[in-house]
C-alpha cells in the first residue's frame, strides 16, 4: 500500500516535469513566433490575407493582436500564471491554424506559412502535423494532474 | 471552468489593448482595418479604357479572383515558366480571338512582362485598348516579382 503510493507520488511527480517541460517548449516556440510577427506587421497582415479566410480588412486587427496573444500566452506558460487558461487559449489557436493551412493545400495555394518560425516557410502537411504535435502537448498541459511549479493561481 | 474562461477573457483583453496601444505607438504600425483596393470588389471601379498600373497585393488579389492574365514576354520565356493561369500574347492574332471568345471586352485583363523596365505589358494594353478592351491592369513588378514572392507558377 505504502509502496503503491510512493509510485503513484513519483509518477504525478514525473508527469508534472513533463507537463513543466512542454510548457517551456511551447512558450518558447510562441514567443519566438511573436517577435517574428512584430517586426513586419504589414509582411505578417499578408500573410494571413493569402488565405483568403478572414473577409477583407480584418487580416490587420488580427496582424495586431496575434502576436500579443502568443506573447502573453508564452509568458504566462513559462512562467507559471494562468496555465488553465494559456493551454485553452494554445488550443484553439492551433485547431485554427490547422483549419486554415488545410484550407489553403485544399485551395491549391502554395503560399508562405506566416507561421512566425522559419522565414519563407510555405504551408504543408508537415505543417499541420507540426501544429498538431502542439496541440497535442498543450492539451496535456490543460489536462495536468497536479498545479505544481505554477505561480498563480496556486 | 469559469475559472478558466475568465484566464481566457484577461488575456484576450490585454492582448488587444496592449496590442492596439503598441501598433498605434510604433513607427511602422498598421490601419486597424487594411483600405479597400480599388479594383478588387468591384471592377467597374476602372473607368473605361484607361489601362491601370497595378502593384503586387493587386495582382494576387486579381489573381485569386480568377481574372485572365496575360504573358507579354516571348515564347521561350513564357514556355520555361510562367504564372499559373496565364496564357500567352503570342500569337498575338490567337491572343485577340481567345479573349473575346472567353470573356468578351468588358472583362478585366492582366498583363504582365518581367520586371518595371520591361515595356512590353504597356505596348500590349494599348493595342488591346484599341481592339476594344475596356479593362486593362498592367502588373508593373511583373514575372520577377511574381518569382520573388513565390505566388503559384507553372511551366
Amino acid at each position: 500500500m505504502v509502496n503503491g503510493k510512493i509510485t503513484d507520488r513519483k509518477m504525478t511527480n514525473g508527469l508534472s516535469i513533463i507537463v513543466l517541460i512542454a510548457r517551456i517548449l511551447i512558450g518558447g516556440i510562441l514567443l519566438y513566433s511573436s517577435f517574428e510577427k512584430f517586426i513586419d506587421p504589414s509582411g505578417f497582415a499578408n500573410a494571413i490575407n493569402n488565405y483568403h479566410i478572414i473577409p477583407f480588412g480584418l487580416e490587420n486587427s488580427f496582424a495586431i493582436i496575434l502576436p500579443w496573444i502568443e506573447l502573453i500566452v508564452g509568458i504566462c506558460l513559462i512562467l507559471g500564471v494562468y496555465i488553465d487558461g494559456a493551454a485553452l487559449l494554445v488550443i484553439i489557436i492551433m485547431i485554427i491554424f490547422i483549419i486554415a493551412i488545410s484550407y489553403a493545400i485544399i485551395s491549391g495555394y502554395n503560399i508562405e506559412c506566416g507561421c512566425g518560425l522559419k522565414p519563407g516557410e510555405m504551408v504543408g502537411i508537415q505543417k499541420i502535423i507540426e501544429d498538431f504535435t502542439y496541440l497535442i502537448l498543450a492539451w496535456m498541459i490543460f489536462k495536468r494532474p497536479k498545479h505544481r511549479f505554477e505561480l498563480y493561481p496556486k | 471552468m469559469k475559472t478558466i474562461y475568465k484566464q481566457v477573457a484577461h488575456i484576450i483583453a490585454c492582448s488587444i489593448v496592449v496590442g492596439l496601444a503598441f501598433n498605434y505607438l510604433r513607427s511602422n504600425g498598421i490601419p486597424l482595418i487594411a483600405k479597400q483596393i480599388n479594383g478588387f470588389s468591384n471592377y467597374s471601379q476602372v473607368d473605361d479604357f484607361v489601362i491601370e498600373i497595378i502593384d503586387l497585393e493587386i495582382a494576387k488579389k486579381l489573381f485569386y479572383d480568377d481574372v485572365l492574365f496575360i504573358d507579354a514576354r516571348d515564347d521561350i520565356s513564357f514556355s520555361e515558366g510562367h504564372i499559373t493561369g496565364a496564357i500567352s500574347s503570342i500569337p498575338y492574332n490567337n491572343l485577340v480571338d481567345n479573349i473575346f471568345i472567353n470573356q468578351g471586352y468588358s472583362e478585366p485583363i492582366l498583363i504582365y512582362c518581367d520586371d518595371e523596365e520591361c515595356g512590353l505589358s504597356e505596348d500590349l494594353g494599348n493595342q488591346l485598348q484599341l481592339e476594344g478592351f475596356s479593362k486593362i491592369y498592367v502588373f508593373s513588378g511583373g514575372w520577377n516579382q511574381w518569382l520573388m514572392a513565390k505566388l503559384p507558377t507553372e511551366k
